[in-house]
Formats: C-alpha cells, sequence, structure tokens
C-alpha cells in the first residue's frame, strides 16, 4: 500500500517538475508520454525483454548447476575444497567489464555469449551461498542422523539440502540483478537483441519516450527479480528456523 | 617503529601470486607456441608486442580513462562525505540519505548511461558522471559507519572529561572513523573505474572501454586482451593503492569490513 | 586534595518501552573527603548509575549530589574526576603515553589549572615503565586497565570513580591489581568510589562498603571496615574481615543464610 501510494506521489512529482521547470520533451518527457510510448510499443519492449530474461534465466540456471554441484563437492571431500577453493576466490568478483569482451571472443556475437557471461557473474555468490547453506544445516539435526548411522549422502539428503534451500534463494536474489544487468551490457558489445540494445538504439535514435520506457521496464525487471527471490527466500529461511 | 615493520609485510603478501603470475604467463605462451590453445587465447608476447609497436595505444587510451574515473570519484569522494557527515550530525535527514544513496546504486548504469548521454551530450562528463554515481556508496556507508564507530564508553570517557564537541570530534570520533573510512574509498576506487569503462560501452571516442569496442568489431584478439588487461589493471591498481596507504596510516587495527 | 560525596534522597528513573524502570528509589549516601568506598550489589541494583549520576554522565530524577559543595556538572567542568570503566576505553590509535596524556590533550596542555603528574610519574606509578610507547592492542588487559587508570589520575582528580574496573580479569591478576590500585590510591590521596561484584574486593579495598538491592535500587545495609592500612594479603585470613565479609553477605542475601550455617548472633552492621 505504501509502496503504492509512494511511486503515484513520485509520478506526480515527476509531471509537475517537468511541466514546471520547462522540461524540453526530448530531455525528460511526462510520465504519461513513457506511457504512451509503452503502449504503442509494447511489442517490441516484451519481446527484447524476454530476450534479454531468457539469456539471464539461462545464465542463472546453468550458474546455479555448477554451483550447486561444487559446494555439493566441497561438502563431501574436504581435501577437494582444500584444493579447487583458492583457485576459486580467484575469480572472486569478475568485473562484467574484463569477462563480457572475452567472452564474445569466444562465442561470439549472439545469445551465448550473454548467458556465458550471466553464469560467470553469478557463479561466485551462488557458490558462496550454497556453500553457507549446505554448512548451515542445524548441527543437532546433522548430528542425530550420524548416531543413527546415516551415510554422508543420506545427511546430505536429508538434512543438508532441505537446510540449504533458502539460501539457494539467497544466491539467487544477490545474484538475480546483476544477472539482467550482465546480460544488458553484454548486448551493448555484442548488438543481440535485447533490452540492453534498445535501449542503446533508442537512445542513438533519440527516441526519447522509447528510451525511457525501456529504462523503465529494465529497472521494473531487475526489481521483481529482487523482490520475488528475497519473498522465496524469507519464505524458506521463516520455515527452517521455525 | 609499527610503520617500519609494514613495508617487508606489503611486500611478503605481494610476492607469491606476483610469482604465480609469473609463471602462468610463461605457460600460456609455451602452450601457444606449441598451439595447444584456441584461437582465442592470444600469446602473451603478441599483446606485449601490441604495446611495444604502438605504445600510444597504451597512453592514449588508459589516460582518458583514468582520468575520467579518477575526477568521478573524487567528486563522489566529497559528496559522499559530506553528505555521511551530515547524516549522522542531523538525525532527521539520516533517512533520506542513506535511501538516496541506495537509490542511486541500485539504477544500474544501464538506465543511467544513455539517459545522462542524452543531457550532457558525448563528451568525458558522461563517463565522469556515470564514473562519480557507481562509486558513492561505499564511500557514503564508510564514512556513515565510520562516524558511528566510537562505541558508548569511548563517548562517556570524553564527556567525563568535559571534551567540547570539536574536542570530541577531533580525538575519537575522526580517528576511530578513518578504518571504516579507508575501507570504503578502497572499494570505491575499482567502482569507478569500471563505472567509466561501462561507460565508454555506450558511446565514446577514446578510452579502454571505447579501444574494447573497437578491438571487438575488427576481431583483434590481441588487442581485446589488452583491453582487458589494462582494465583490470587499472581498477586493482586503484585498490591497490588505497590498501597500501591504509596499511600504513590504519596501524593500530586490522582491515575492517563496510556493511552493504 | 579530595572531595567528599554527599548524595541525598536521590532517584532515577528509566523510560524505556512499557512500564519506566525505578533504577534508584531514594538512595543517601554521605561518603566524608579521602575515603575508599565500596558499592556491592546484584546486578541491576544500579550501581553503575549511581556512579554515573555522580560523574554527571546523567542527571537524576531527584534528588541532590553534591561533589565538595559543588554540583557534578561543575566537578566535571574542573576537571576534578577521574573515571575508570570496565573496560579499559583506551583509544587504539594512541599509545599508552598519549593515551595517559588524552586528558592533558583536552584540558590544554597549558591551561591546566592544577599542576599535573608528569606522564612518567603516573606510567612509574602503574608499573608500566618500558611500555611508554606500546599501541594497546598489544598489552594484556590488565595492563591496558593500568593504563586507564593513570590516565584517571593524570589531572590529580579529587574523586576517582572505578566501574568494576577489574571484572574482566582472572582471579590472580585481580588480585595482584587490588593490591596496585590501593598502593596507587594512598599516594594521591583522592576519595574514591568503586563498584564491584565482588565481596572479598569490597571488604579488603574499602574504607566502607555499601549494599544495595536492586529493582528498585537502595542501600540495605552500610558496613564499616576497620582493617588499618596499608592493607596486606594476610588481612583476608582475620576474623575482622571474615566478619565484614559475613555482615555484606547477609546485606545481599538476607539474614537465612547465616542462621542455616549455625552460626552464632548475626553480625550488627550499622
Amino acid at each position: 500500500m505504501q509502496v503504492m501510494l509512494g511511486a503515484a506521489f513520485v509520478l506526480a512529482a515527476w509531471h509537475m517538475a517537468v511541466r514546471g521547470f520547462g522540461i524540453p520533451k526530448y530531455l525528460v518527457p511526462v510520465p504519461l508520454e513513457v506511457a504512451g510510448a509503452v503502449q504503442l510499443h509494447w511489442r517490441t519492449i516484451a519481446s527484447q525483454a524476454g530476450f534479454t530474461l531468457s539469456a539471464a534465466a539461462c545464465g542463472l540456471t546453468l550458474s546455479m548447476v555448477l554451483a550447486t554441484s561444487l559446494a555439493i563437492s566441497f561438502t563431501m571431500s574436504r581435501k577437494f575444497a582444500q584444493t579447487t577453493l583458492p583457485v576459486v576466490l580467484v575469480f572472486r568478483s569478475t568485473p562484467v567489464a574484463a569477462v563480457a569482451p572475452i567472452m564474445m571472443l569466444i562465442f561470439g556475437r549472439g545469445i551465448s555469449t550473454s548467458m556465458a557471461v550471466v553464469t560467470i557473474v553469478s557463479f561466485f555468490p551462488m557458490l558462496v551461498n550454497m556453500m553457507r547453506g549446505l554448512q548451515s544445516a542445524d548441527r543437532n539435526a546433522a548430528e542425530l542422523l550420524y548416531v543413527y548411522g546415516a551415510s554422508r549422502w543420506q545427511q546430505l539428503r536429508m538434512v543438508r539440502i532441505p537446510y540449504a534451500l533458502p539460501y539457494l534463494f539467497t544466491g539467487l536474489r544477490v545474484a538475480g540483478s546483476s544477472a539482467i544487468l550482465g546480460a544488458m551490457l553484454s548486448e551493448w558489445i555484442t548488438g543481440t537483441k535485447g533490452l540492453g540494445n534498445l535501449i542503446l538504439e533508442s537512445g542513438e535514435l533519440r527516441e526519447t519516450e522509447l528510451l525511457w520506457a525501456a529504462v523503465l521496464t529494465s529497472v521494473i525487471v531487475a526489481l521483481t527479480v529482487f523482490w520475488s527471490t528475497s519473498a522465496a527466500e524469507k519464505r524458506l529461511l521463516r520455515w527452517t528456523q521455525r | 617503529m609499527v610503520a617500519a615493520s609494514a613495508m617487508p609485510q606489503a611486500l611478503s603478501a605481494v610476492w607469491r601470486p606476483l610469482l604465480t603470475g609469473i609463471v602462468l604467463i610463461g605457460l600460456i605462451e609455451a602452450a601457444k607456441r606449441g598451439h595447444l590453445l584456441p584461437v582465442f587465447v592470444p600469446a602473451p608476447s603478441e599483446v606485449v608486442m601490441e604495446v611495444w609497436n604502438v605504445p600510444r595505444l597504451v597512453t592514449a587510451n588508459l589516460g582518458p580513462t583514468a582520468w575520467k574515473a579518477f575526477v568521478g570519484y573524487c567528486i563522489a569522494a566529497a559528496i559522499a562525505i559530506c553528505a555521511g557527515s551530515i547524516a549522522v550530525s542531523l538525525r532527521v535527514l539520516y533517512g533520506p540519505i542513506y535511501n538516496f544513496g541506495v537509490m542511486i546504486h541500485s539504477v544500474p548504469i544501464i538506465a543511467t548511461a544513455p539517459l545522462l548521454a542524452l543531457w550532457l551530450g558525448t563528451g568525458p562528463q558522461v563517463q565522469i558522471a556515470i564514473a562519480a554515481l557507481a562509486s558513492q556508496f561505499p564511500m557514503l556507508v564508510g564514512t556513515i559507519q565510520g562516524l558511528q564507530a566510537a562505541d558508548a564508553r569511548q563517548r562517556e570517557l570524553m564527556h567525563v572529561l568535559a571534551a567540547s564537541r570539536w574536542q570530541m570530534l577531533r580525538y575519537l570520533l575522526i580517528p576511530s572513523a578513518l578504518p571504516y573510512l579507508f575501507a570504503g574509498l578502497k572499494i570505491a576506487a575499482p567502482s569507478a573505474v569500471l563505472g567509466a569503462i561501462t561507460a565508454e560501452w555506450a558511446g565514446a571516442e577514446r578510452g579502454v572501454g571505447a579501444m574494447m569496442l573497437y578491438a571487438l568489431f575488427s576481431y583483434d584478439t590481441p588487442k581485446v586482451w589488452l583491453s582487458v588487461v589494462l582494465t583490470c589493471l587499472l581498477a586493482g591498481g586503484g585498490f591497490g593503492l588505497w590498501a597500501l596507504v591504509e596499511r600504513f596510516a590504519i596501524y593500530w587495527q586490522r582491515d575492517v569490513e563496510i556493511a552493504d | 586534595m579530595s572531595r567528599d560525596i554527599q548524595i541525598d534522597q536521590v532517584s532515577m528513573v528509566f523510560y524505556g518501552r512499557g512500564e519506566p524502570v525505578i533504577a534508584l528509589d531514594k538512595v543517601d549516601m554521605h561518603i566524608p573527603a579521602g575515603q575508599f568506598a565500596a558499592i556491592i550489589g546484584p546486578s541491576g541494583c544500579g550501581k553503575s548509575t549511581l556512579l554515573r549520576l555522580v560523574a554527571d554522565v546523567m542527571q537524576p530524577f531527584a534528588g541532590t549530589i553534591a561533589l565538595g559543595g559543588e554540583t557534578p556538572a561543575a566537578a566535571r567542568h574542573a576537571h576534578s574526576l577521574g573515571f575508570v570503566f570496565q573496560a579499559p576505553t583506551l583509544l587504539p590509535w594512541r599509545s599508552v603515553t598519549q593515551n595517559i596524556e588524552l586528558p592533558l590533550d583536552v584540558v590544554g596542555r597549558r591551561s591546566a589549572r592544577r599542576s599535573a603528574r608528569t606522564t612518567a610519574d603516573l606510567i612509574a606509578l602503574v608499573g608500566l615503565r618500558g611500555f611508554e610507547h606500546a599501541l594497546p592492542h598489544t598489552l594484556s588487559g590488565g595492563m591496558q586497565q593500568r593504563v586507564a587508570i593513570a590516565r584517571a589520575l593524570m589531572l590529580t582528580p579529587d574523586i576517582l570513580l572505578l566501574d568494576e574496573p577489574f571484572g574482566a580479569l582472572d582471579e590472580i591478576t585481580r588480585q595482584r591489581m587490588n593490591l596496585e590500585l590501593l598502593r596507587i590510591w594512598s599516594e594521591s590521596g583522592t576519595s574514591a568510589l568503586l563498584v564491584t561484584h565482588s565481596i572479598a574486593e569490597a571488604v579488603f579495598m574499602s574504607d566502607r562498603v555499601y549494599v544495595m538491592s536492586a529493582r528498585p535500587g537502595r542501600i540495605t545495609s552500610i558496613i564499616d571496615v576497620p582493617l588499618e592500612r596499608p592493607r596486606r594479603l594476610e588481612m583476608m585470613r582475620t576474623p575482622v574481615f571474615f566478619d565484614c565479609v559475613n555482615a555484606v553477605r547477609d546485606g545481599l542475601f538476607g539474614h537465612e543464610m547465616t542462621q542455616a550455617a549455625g552460626q552464632g548472633q548475626p553480625v550488627e552492621a550499622y
């Protein structure tokens, strides 16, 4: 409710500021004009958004699979963790600016580059969260199974993984928005279809309303991803922490 | 005597990764000579030759990007530190200032770069602005956390000593804020660099980002890698510089982490 | 130089969520100048609050406090108070010497009206010679606390306030610090008010022990300690010491304890 009021207030203030200061249309359009652009071009916006989202989704899924398997292997074998973890740490905060051009060299222009960039950028946060999740299992619960003679696999399946589930969503939350942004930035370099490209092109063509519409859409998409993963994470966390 | 022993410590922390890096480069070079590596990984020697043949390549591009990032960084630092100080001293403004910082932090370069290009025209102003927007948040958080770092007992101590507000600031609040401030400044440096480079992708004549786009367009693999290397050097260099200063300036405790 | 401490009908109320908390309820204390007094009581009895009221960190809800005839605020601004906290509370970026000289920096070295002891004297007094330039994180807890004591004495205060200064130390270090503190105190001649959890410490250190009860904070008994000075550890085996400790214990836990133990008449406490 508060969010709606806040948004309405912002829109009203926006409209008044633009009209009041006499800001020309080509710099800042009024919300109504932006809405008009959205209505006019909604198919384009939607399809471009679809490209970006699918690239982000595929990349996130891939990195989730990789991160989870790596995290599970780390939990199962401490030696493996000791040798491999330092190597992984090297790629701790790989910036998109460095990763994207190299991925483009490998995968060329196309959606696979965006996917690769998303995978790399979101890999480390997902790994960290999955590791934390697997280790977070209530000490007592894990020990209980151990006393019952459960094998390591059973411990994993029955205790650690359910406890780790909320952390999966933490990872998705942390990595989600940077995934979307990574996909869009890749589109800037490669020129593939997507929201990022739409933004760039509409800027170059000076189609201001469309530019604003695209920008707003991208922000809304990023926020939606953030809120939904956040909500899932909270709900799951509440469940595991009784 | 504390600062004197920090120097060899700093060196010892650096030589191991440095050695590993040199060995790695040697291995890649050898593998490339033996045609063992795919096409998209160039021989390090090729990358070096790029620089050797046309040194102006590096200077003409590295300079502008570094300059833009630096100017944006300084602007952001000045504003963030002032805003942070105001937020801590005037409680009523804390919420608005912090939230404003969060908001700017959350709006991606994707959104701001094209809009700023529209408003400010082509030229370095856009990249400077983006560098500022990209680096402000850690500095704001560092300032706010730092100024709140003095604990209750220390404040009581200054009160019992009948210290004036100015003395409290000078003897307690500012020194206890320094570790957090430095942490924030340190983290913000690479963000400014990366922001400037990413902003160049949206249209710039010169700079590491522009060089990168041009190299990608002409499928010039060594040049692409060179631009990536320059990116990492610039970003890492800013961070490393601050880390070095921090080691000498903050001599009484280990690094702090600032919350996000 | 020392001041007397007069606490008259002091009450303190804290407002938080829910019911207001009466931390102190009409407390009276009259400590003559130059005396060493101890306050002991369970958690929540307001003893730390009382100390902070004397130090002008807080103002009482009702009642008056007079330090040598002046208000705590006046005494504080005259730099007549020394405070030693539970945690050493040293400034980590200052060396031992710089920490001890912090009061001088605040007062302004040139305008220090009273003759401040030299830092070297103080460092020798607390037994930290050789550590003048050490940073706090290189010192043990006991050593840090000694720096805090030296700092509190820097401007030769008239009143020394100590809030469980040795609570975080182990028993052995604690006993040693007690002796050190008594030595330092006797050489400085200030009045001292010590808040402590330890019955033995309260009796061993002070001339008079104030026993408090909690919720609301009140003084239940006052025990005079007739042991002679300088105090020595062997005194802890004397019957006089034992009686005082029992009296304090009675004040804390009530008479049931002594009667149950089958002791003779309960010790008179006044």
